[in-house]
């Protein structure tokens, strides 16, 4: 893939980038509309359904003895992992001062904040009766009783709100400077919000050092908080005594997970925001190159723990693990397993592995089988562990009701129109980090 | 004596470092001067090095907010006692996690406050007029007296290569 060369076309000025990505923000194209409310009306459906299921009891959910966790767990994970995506790149790019970086963080950065919203969303559903939910904070309730904090669900609570605040402030701080330039361009009611939103900004060197300081300084942070957090949503498998969870591996291997579903959600919004929104200039097949090679390397990494975890399984023999693993491997699941692995490495493999197969459509379609293959992946650790307690007579199997389909299906469209809403709010390129090697058309 | 603004604009960081430095040969204090500009000054050292204490008060946070959280953690486990089927009331290792994580928290929090303050975005405001930023280059902000000083800082803006320079009243 080439790269796109800027050295022979002279570089476009920093008002002209400004003005281009601000540009972008202004309208509503009638594709745009239809998107946002189609979206609407799929999260519609989906609040819709999760309505019901609070009035009429959450036995109206596939959930049952013996698989307790389904989709809604599933989804959990998946979806905090991919919130990865954002902050934990972007910070490594950023602590790695990769300048390739420029464009893509704040796309990243969005997609953490969003995917923690949604995923945070669902051991609330989860848990059937939402309005008990605070008997998670650590306060004493009327019979003077505390949560129980060596539960790894109330770790869960504290990593996940630490992280979705981190992560909020990382996305806000770099932005502070654009929503000035967006107040400076603004009049009216929309320019008295960004100002308010802008802090007070004017552009003082004094501000520049503090903003670079406690970016570098949250990078960092971020780096640490997010390896932590997926680490915890792993605890909540790894601290059971269940066969294939009770692993040692397993917070490294959900890291790993994590990241690897995280780069390919970041590729899938970069190809949507570079064709709807006009933005080659800025998001170029480099951009999508690079990504593509950390993407097959954590393929190649994914495979590894996967390999390391399924041949210990194995090689131990033991009875209530082997049953799990046959089930998962050949039985019920095993047409789901191999999809997995087919979509986790064996397309990641031949498109980006092969370089005359590398451009963007293979990058994106990599990244869309890598998407399936991670939400597999959360299944399959999910639930056939459940689907095989001790007893054969008591295996069962799962399958989701309307009400996890709709719920699903209405996180995927609530975070396309989260999305949505953001690029037409805020500049989804920082302006002020613009790359002066962005060519002029 | 009356204090004056004057701002100048400059076309590049590298002609504002050269006032700057010819200023401070004629006794213009550093913390006399101001950079404002639409993207950072990225020069090695900073043209306006200013000391930073946002990683003590980083540190300062994640280790109140964490050992707080701790000790609130082990408070509540030895208030009210849960059954634990033999493992131990209190737990090192399992309030391990929510030490880590309330000390992150801490850290992140002390650093957007150390920002801020250090920032000038909230605190007492310096009153000093706002320039109008030109969409490339720098405009360098002088404090100074009236009469003969106001001239030597124009005349060495001037000298520097300044594209404009003009007073301004505090805002």
């Amino acid at each position: 893939m080439s790269a796109h060369s800027s050295a022979q076309t002279p570089a476009r000025s920093f008002s002209q980038v400004r003005n281009e990505l601000l540009d972008r923000m202004e309208g509503f194209s009638p594709a745009y509309v239809a998107a946002v409310a189609a979206c609407a009306a799929v999260v519609a459906w989906a609040l819709f359904a999760w309505g019901y299921q609070i009035a009429f009891g959450i036995g109206h959910a596939g959930i049952r003895r013996p698989v307790y966790w389904g989709f809604y767990i599933v989804n959990f994970v998946f979806w905090i992992g991919i919130s990865h995506a954002g902050t934990l790149i972007s910070a490594i790019l950023r602590l790695t001062g990769a300048g390739w970086r420029k464009p893509v963080t704040r796309a990243a950065e969005a997609i953490t904040v969003f995917c923690l919203m949604i995923g945070a969303l669902f051991p609330l559903i989860h848990i059937g009766r939402t309005a008990y939910f605070y008997w998670m904070l650590p306060y004493p309730n009327d019979r003077l009783l505390w949560p129980n904090f060596r539960s790894p669900l109330v770790w869960d609570l504290t990593a996940i709100m630490t992280y979705l605040t981190g992560s909020v402030i990382y996305l806000y701080l770099p932005l502070v400077p654009d929503l000035a330039e967006i107040a400076d361009r603004s009049t009216g009611r929309k320019r008295r919000i960004y100002r308010a939103l802008s802090l007070g900004w004017t552009g003082s060197d004094r501000q520049w050092q503090a903003l670079e300081r406690a970016m570098k300084l949250m990078a960092a942070m971020i780096l640490a908080i997010a390896v932590s957090v997926h680490s915890v949503v792993a605890y909540d498998f790894a601290m059971s005594v269940a066969p294939t969870w009770h692993s040692t591996i397993f917070a490294p291997y959900f890291v790993v997970g994590a990241i690897f579903s995280g780069i390919a959600a970041l590729v899938l919004v970069m190809a949507a925001l570079r064709k709807a929104m006009r933005l080659q200039d800025y998001l170029r097949e480099s951009h999508f190159a690079n990504l593509s090679k950390l993407l097959l390397l954590m393929s190649l990494v994914w495979l590894y723990f996967t390999f390391s975890e399924h041949l210990t399984t194995w090689y131990g023999n033991f009875p209530r693990e082997i049953n799990v693993l046959n089930v998962r491997e050949h039985g019920f699941y095993g047409l789901l397993f191999w999809t997995m692995v087919v979509c986790n490495f064996v397309i990641p493999l031949v498109l980006i592995g092969i370089s005359r197969l590398r451009c963007i459509p293979t990058i994106v379609v990599s990244s869309v089988a890598v998407l399936v293959g991670m939400w597999l992946e959360r299944f399959l650790i999910v639930v056939p562990t459940l689907s095989t307690p001790p007893l054969p007579s008591a295996w069962g199997t799962y399958m989701p009701s309307w009400i996890e389909l709709s719920i699903t299906a209405g996180t995927f469209a609530a975070m396309a129109l989260l999305y949505l809403l953001f690029v037409k709010a805020f500049p989804i390129i920082a302006i002020w980090e613009y790359d002066e090697g962005i060519p002029a058309r | 004596m009356t204090k004056e603004y004057l701002h100048a604009e400059f076309g590049s960081a590298e002609a504002a470092a050269g006032a700057i430095e010819s200023l401070c040969g004629a006794g213009v204090s550093k913390s006399a001067m101001e950079l404002y500009s639409r993207r950072p000054v990225e020069t090695h050292p900073p043209l306006l090095p200013r000391p930073s204490r946002m990683s003590l008060g980083a540190v300062l946070s994640a280790v109140a907010v964490g050992s707080g959280a701790t000790g609130l953690v082990f408070w509540m486990q030895l208030d009210y006692p849960l059954a634990t089927g033999g493992m131990p009331i209190t737990s090192g290792w399992a309030t391990a996690v929510l030490t880590f994580e309330t000390t992150m928290a801490g850290a992140v929090l002390g650093t957007v406050l150390m920002m801020l303050w250090e920032s000038g975005l909230v605190g007492p405001k310096s009153g000093a007029p706002v320039p109008r930023l030109p969409d490339r280059g720098v405009v360098l902000q002088v404090v100074c007296g009236d009469g003969a000083e106001r001239d030597l800082v124009k005349g060495r803006l001037a000298d520097a290569g300044a594209a404009k320079v003009y007073s301004a009243k505090a805002g």
